[in-house]
């Protein structure tokens, strides 16, 4: 460390942009490390630095202030894309919303069984004989809250 | 190196270790397919989602990471023991989905190992309640029934098993082996009633043809001997207007005509005799005399036809003299018979043999018309002969 800040201190702003790469480079070579924040803040202090040279305290603390931040701003912007909708894979039952289905066992007391890609889902709802079409209106884990289809 | 003052900038890089550790710890990527279930001091609180995640640092902390795409369980071998005492080794394979990550991290511990003996366990219970033959040919009833069965035992965890499979049923080897002695049996039969069923269509049919060809035949012969007698009552009746063509002439004419008729059949045998190949020596009957007599009467005939005058012994009636009766006509032909009597055969007037006749007329003349030509060409001779024929 102490060798580190003779370095930081002797070199100035580039030290920043080399540790930046260095961070960068191990984030793609690293599996399961998330080291991203790390580069992109040491390359944006070496940039404050090269506009504004500041002491190297100062310098450390905008480079732990960046790592923070952009990873807060890294959630919120995934969290929006999220909320708009790009999950299109492995979404679960959730995709079954909607979707009219026959009945392949009568629902007795409240559980039946209905046809869904070549096999059968547990389907809860009001009592129905077998073949009845009905409509998936929820999901209770693995169970189909289903309402009849009116005709 | 330049010493630093340490006093300070020791807290300084305290905290940016500090800083450098929570950011790495408190930031979760969950890659697509995962769920990450989250405790807090140790109790579950939520779940994280595929994508970039940030985690209350000291506080919460990854709990379970689950799979939650579908997956595949091998079921092992094993041996089940059917409804009717059969000991028979399954296998098979299940496909089960996690689709509640909470559930099934904390509902169950090992969650993988207890469906495969949920499975296992419920797969021997269906198949021991079946018949070995059941079993083999209802598979698709085994996979339906454990299914909802093992699909029903696992809902409170939050898990869907979308298929079981069952992939081999092997009976024991001598079991086996009967079954395909069966098989091999069952084969043959039906083979051979095939064959038998084949035999009796062809038997049928090749009865129906000889039946049909039978009858055919039948028709033919009916058909053919209505033919015949139509033949045979055209000939009578052309005998019979023969006959009568023949009667009626020697009414009207003379004797004489049948005296040529029998001397031109005589004449016309001895040289059929004579001119057979198989024989070159003629042997003359005893009555040759006789014969010969015929002879002599027929150069008789010619000689008072061509003299051109009457005999001598009466004088010809010219145009209608008495005419003779027909008695005296019978016994005129009967004379005529008896004096030229011989063993050489008679020729008879037949269809079938050729005669003298039939050779010198051109072919395509009926009989009944070569009757009457020969009859009208006597005419004049009987005329003429008429009044010899009475002395005789």
């Amino acid at each position: 460390m102490i060798v580190f800040l003779a370095i930081l201190r002797d070199l100035g702003p580039y030290v920043w942009f080399i540790v930046g790469a260095l961070f960068l480079i191990a984030e793609v070579m690293l599996p399961g490390v998330n080291l991203i924040w790390f580069g992109v803040a040491a390359s944006a202090t070496g940039l404050v630095d090269l506009a504004v040279p500041l002491g190297w305290e100062l310098q450390m603390v905008c480079f732990l202030a960046i790592s923070a931040i952009s990873v807060v701003a890294a959630r919120m912007i995934t969290m929006r894309s999220i909320s708009t909708g790009t999950e299109e894979v492995n979404r679960g039952p959730s995709s079954m919303i909607g979707r009219e289905l026959a009945l392949a066992d009568p629902i007795v007391n409240g559980t039946g069984r209905a046809l869904f890609a070549d096999s059968t889902w547990r389907v809860a709802g009001a009592d129905q004989p077998a073949g009845t079409r009905v409509r998936v209106v929820g999901i209770d884990a693995s169970t189909l809250v289903v309402e009849p289809v009116e005709r | 190196m330049i010493p630093f003052d340490l006093g300070v900038n020791l807290y300084l890089i305290a905290a940016a270790v500090l800083v450098f550790v929570v950011i790495v710890a408190a930031v979760k990527t969950v890659p697509q397919g995962m769920h990450y279930t989250v405790e807090r001091f140790g109790r579950y609180t939520r779940t994280l989602k595929p994508g970039l995640n940030i985690l209350t640092p000291f506080v919460e902390r990854v709990g379970d990471k689950l799979n939650m795409r579908e997956q595949l369980l091998d079921v092992p071998s094993q041996e089940v023991i059917t409804r009717d005492n059969a000991t028979v080794t399954a296998n098979g394979v299940t496909f089960f989905q996690v689709l509640d990550a909470a559930r099934a991290a904390y509902e169950v511990t090992d969650l993988d190992n207890a469906i495969l003996n949920l499975t296992m366990t419920n797969i021997r219970s269906v198949m021991g309640s079946m018949d070995l033959d059941e079993l083999l040919s209802n598979r698709d009833e085994i996979n339906q029934r454990v299914l909802r069965v093992v699909d029903a035992a696992v809902d409170p965890w939050g898990v869907k098993i979308t298929r079981i499979e069952i992939k081999d049923i092997n009976p024991p080897p001598e079991t086996t082996a009967a079954m395909t002695r069966q098989m091999k049996a069952e084969r043959e039969k039906r083979a051979m009633v095939l064959e038998a069923e084949g035999d009796r269509a062809a038997a049928v049919a090749r009865a129906e043809g000889e039946k049909q060809s039978l009858i055919l035949a039948a028709e033919g012969r009916r058909e053919a001997a209505y033919r015949d007698a139509e033949g045979r009552e055209r000939t009578a009746e052309a005998e019979a207007r023969a006959t009568e063509v023949v009667s009626t002439a020697i009414e009207e004419g003379s004797i004489q005509a049948i005296n040529y008729f029998v001397a031109e059949k005589y004449v016309g045998a001895l040289r059929d005799i004579a001119a057979a190949p198989n024989q070159r020596t003629l042997i003359l009957p005893i009555e040759t005399a006789a014969t010969l007599g015929s002879l002599a009467g027929i150069a008789e005939i010619a000689r008072d036809a061509f003299s051109g005058g009457p005999g001598p012994a009466s004088p010809a009636p010219e145009g209608g003299g008495p005419r003779p009766s027909p008695r005296e006509i019978e016994r005129a032909v009967e004379a005529v018979i008896a004096r030229t009597a011989s063993p050489v055969p008679t020729i008879t007037p037949d269809n079938d043999t050729p005669d003298s006749a039939t050779a010198e007329v051109p072919p395509g003349e009926s009989r009944i018309e070569r009757i009457r030509r020969l009859t009208t060409r006597n005419d004049a001779l009987g005329a003429r002969l008429s009044g010899e024929t009475e002395d005789r």
